[in-house]
């Protein structure tokens, strides 16, 4: 099953892969710091700063807004 | 060596990967380090010389860039470095690139150094944490780097918490500059790539990152749970909303307990050391204006500065703690959404608090933020962050407003203070919101922000940074006040009597006082100070701090000074004017608080707002309202405290 995050649908907190990026500049930027189309990123949204979600790739963890995901498509691939 | 032919050393790679710091190791500066990303915001210079055992020295220009991700910039401070760079390869002479990587961030790293060599050609990769990266769990594949970047590549590995590889990083660069008599490598698309679209971005990221993915884990790697949750269980408190903003402004509330409980000794120390001075000149000279200069014009008003060094010592103190241990990206997190609220960024919030030292470095931090629009609000407000500068002025008027006692254990001036400083945080994102009303929108806003490793500060590091700090406050401050003082002292002490045009100097000291040019000088400024609760001589202090608002205090301790022995606040609260009322009343220091805690009392920061923004309106409407602001905010106080019966 294939996920659009976006501020609107929750996710859950969890191993995801980057299936898929819309070209924009926040996309661009996440791309060069290691959310590139295959990626594993973990990701947590709960008990976090209002708005935001925090991102752990394999360099480490990232604070995005939860807008500045909208232009990925996440594929789930392990929740606790 | 000719200037044209200079040798070069340019310092570039991701940012928070620890490039400043082995700049100011091989540089032996003192550029402001951090423990998080866009810290370095402008290009540094520094100069590097190796002695040969033939007696030949080699001398090379030391370049530290702002960390980037690519060559495609989104913040001006990336764009700098991108330009630099750029510029820097097209002079002549030998040129060295280093590359300072931080393997605990290996597909960004990777990433960045082969799209760099598409570019330019990299001489020297220093890997930089590799304590941290072992203690991670991280290797290094010799075979797999060489596999991919060539066996030409040299590279070596480097520690910040020790010395040890200093050498070998010296040494290497030597040899790279010896050896290097053709021109740099240069490819003309480094030019194209300012304007590439976010598409094209995307799909060179993309095509890199699929070399990447696979060569990172091979060049370092890791053995890590596939399945288990990365994120650190300090950073589920840090960042939490309730916890984590509890913390926040715990630690805030602990730094103004700290400044005002902790420092009472020393402070008390140094005054008694000055007042002993003063004595020891009156005695050891002999009776003149010379003795009476030096004595009562130049130590009171370095006594008056002078005593607040322990206060923003642990104020920098703090501050460095903050730094270095990574929580200030945590505190960005936290604020971004109330930030966001008032037409700032979350980024704005290290800038900000920043500001709570010093407001110059705080407007040039400013450049990391990519929406021009939130970048030109940040820089309008950071002025109303109570800076060190303003603690001194804070200090000396709590201290003649409320008395030396504890509420529940806790120091009232330490809590008061705290109050000044949340109110200087509240003004500045009020501020913020009326700017953003005044100001179109423009530029595209986002917040992605690579978390530092939260880390155990090195005592030598803090300490540093403090000393620094504290360093440019004395060296700043001192001079100022040194100049200050024997120029109000000679228009103390001399009139238009003493050239013969106009009545005879009084032999009355207070009637000296009143027909000398600063009489005369402070009687002209009555009109603007007398609704803000101040006599002529306040006038003055408050003139003389437009150089810089911490020379109030020195000013005050000039004009006033104490009798030898008597502590300067006890000494300016028994003063009193000529109809009773005490010159320093609640109402008068009240309103004063209220003054410093709005008004742009700062040339420096008014000269880097003007170079920040690249013109002289910004800089004009801020002093024009900030100034406007601070004396109807200082008069309306002033008014209701008289109104309560304060100003007696």
């Amino acid at each position: 099953m294939k996920q659009r995050a976006n501020w609107r649908e929750k996710l859950r907190n969890g191993w995801y892969r980057v299936a898929s990026i819309q070209p924009s500049v926040e996309a661009a930027r996440l791309t060069e710091m290691g959310l590139a189309p295959g990626s594993r990123v973990w990701i947590a949204t709960q008990a976090m700063p209002f708005g935001l979600i925090y991102l752990h790739t394999s360099d480490g963890a990232l604070i995005v807004r939860e807008e500045e995901l909208k232009d990925l498509t996440l594929e789930p691939e392990y929740t606790p | 060596m000719s200037e044209v032919s200079v040798a070069r050393i340019l310092i570039t790679g991701t940012p928070n990967s620890g490039k400043t710091t082995i700049f100011n190791r091989l540089t032996g500066l003192h550029q402001h380090t951090a423990n998080f990303p866009g810290v370095t915001t402008s290009v540094s210079r520094g100069r590097i010389r190796w002695q040969k055992s033939s007696g030949h020295c080699l001398e090379a220009e030391c370049l530290d860039l702002p960390g980037i991700y690519s060559l495609y910039p989104d913040t001006p401070d990336e764009r700098e470095a991108v330009q630099c760079l750029r510029h820097a390869l097209s002079l002549p002479g030998p040129q060295c690139v280093v590359f300072v990587a931080d393997p605990t961030t290996p597909h960004r790293t990777v990433h960045l150094l082969l799209h760099l060599q598409e570019y330019i050609h990299i001489d020297l990769v220093v890997f930089n944490f590799w304590d941290v990266a072992e203690k991670e769990g991280i290797s290094f594949n010799e075979k797999a780097f060489v596999r991919l970047f060539g066996p030409h590549l040299r590279y070596c590995f480097h520690n910040p918490r020790n010395h040890v590889h200093l050498r070998t990083i010296r040494n290497a660069l030597a040899s790279i500059l010896e050896a290097k008599s053709h021109e740099p490598f240069r490819h003309p698309l480094l030019q194209a790539t300012l304007q590439e679209s976010p598409d094209t971005r995307i799909a060179r990221s993309t095509a890199l990152y699929r070399r990447v993915r696979d060569a990172a884990n091979e060049i370092f790697p890791q053995k890590t749970s596939p399945f288990s949750s990365p994120i650190n269980p300090k950073d589920k408190v840090f960042l939490h909303p309730f916890w984590g903003t509890l913390i926040f402004f715990g630690f805030l509330f602990l730094i103004f307990q700290a400044i005002f409980s902790w420092t009472n000794w020393p402070m008390r120390g140094i005054e008694w050391l000055f007042s002993r001075l003063s004595a020891a000149l009156h005695t050891v000279l002999p009776p003149g204006p010379l003795t009476h200069l030096l004595a009562d014009g130049v130590v009171q008003g370095l006594s008056g500065i002078l005593v607040f060094v322990p206060q923003i010592a642990f104020l920098l103190f703090f501050l460095a703690l903050m730094e270095e241990s990574g929580y200030m990206a945590r505190a960005v997190a936290l604020m971004d959404r109330l930030m966001r609220r008032f037409g700032l960024s979350g980024r704005s919030v290290v800038p900000l608090l920043g500001g709570a030292a010093c407001a110059v470095p705080s407007i040039l931090a400013t450049r990391s933020i990519p929406n021009p629009r939130q970048r030109l609000i940040t820089i309008l407000v950071i002025p109303l962050m109570s800076c060190s500068a303003r603690l001194p002025v804070y200090t000396l008027l709590l201290g003649l407003l409320l008395p030396d006692s504890k509420v529940v254990g806790l120091d009232v001036r330490g809590l008061a203070l705290m109050i000044m400083y949340l109110l200087g945080f509240c003004l500045a994102v009020g501020a913020a919101w009326l700017f953003s009303r005044m100001i179109p929108q423009g530029g595209k806003d986002y917040l992605i922000m690579s978390l530092p490793h939260l880390q155990r500060p090195l005592p030598l590091v803090v300490l540093s940074k403090t000393w620094v700090g504290l360093k440019a406050f004395v060296l700043g401050a001192g001079r100022i006040i040194l100049f200050l003082s024997v120029i109000l002292w000679v228009m103390m002490h001399f009139g238009p009597g003493d050239l013969g045009i106009g009545p005879k100097p009084s032999a009355d000291p207070a009637q000296r006082l009143k027909e000398s040019w600063a009489g005369y000088a402070g009687r002209l400024l009555e009109p603007a100070i007398r609704p803000i609760g101040g006599d002529w001589r306040i006038g003055i202090a408050l003139v003389s701090s437009f150089a810089a608002r911490e020379v109030f205090a020195g000013t005050v301790a000039t004009l006033f000074p104490p009798p030898p022995g008597q502590p300067l606040r006890s000494h300016l609260s028994s003063l009193q004017s000529a109809d009773g009322r005490r010159i320093f009343s609640p109402a008068t220091c009240l309103a004063l608080l209220v003054f410093y805690a709005i008004a742009l009392q700062c040339l420096s920061t008014v000269a880097t707002v003007h170079q920040e923004t690249r013109s002289w309106r910004w800089p004009l409407i801020q002093f024009v309202i900030f100034m406007m602001s601070a004396w109807l905010a200082a008069a309306g106080i002033y008014r209701m405290a008289d109104f309560w019966g304060l100003s007696v």
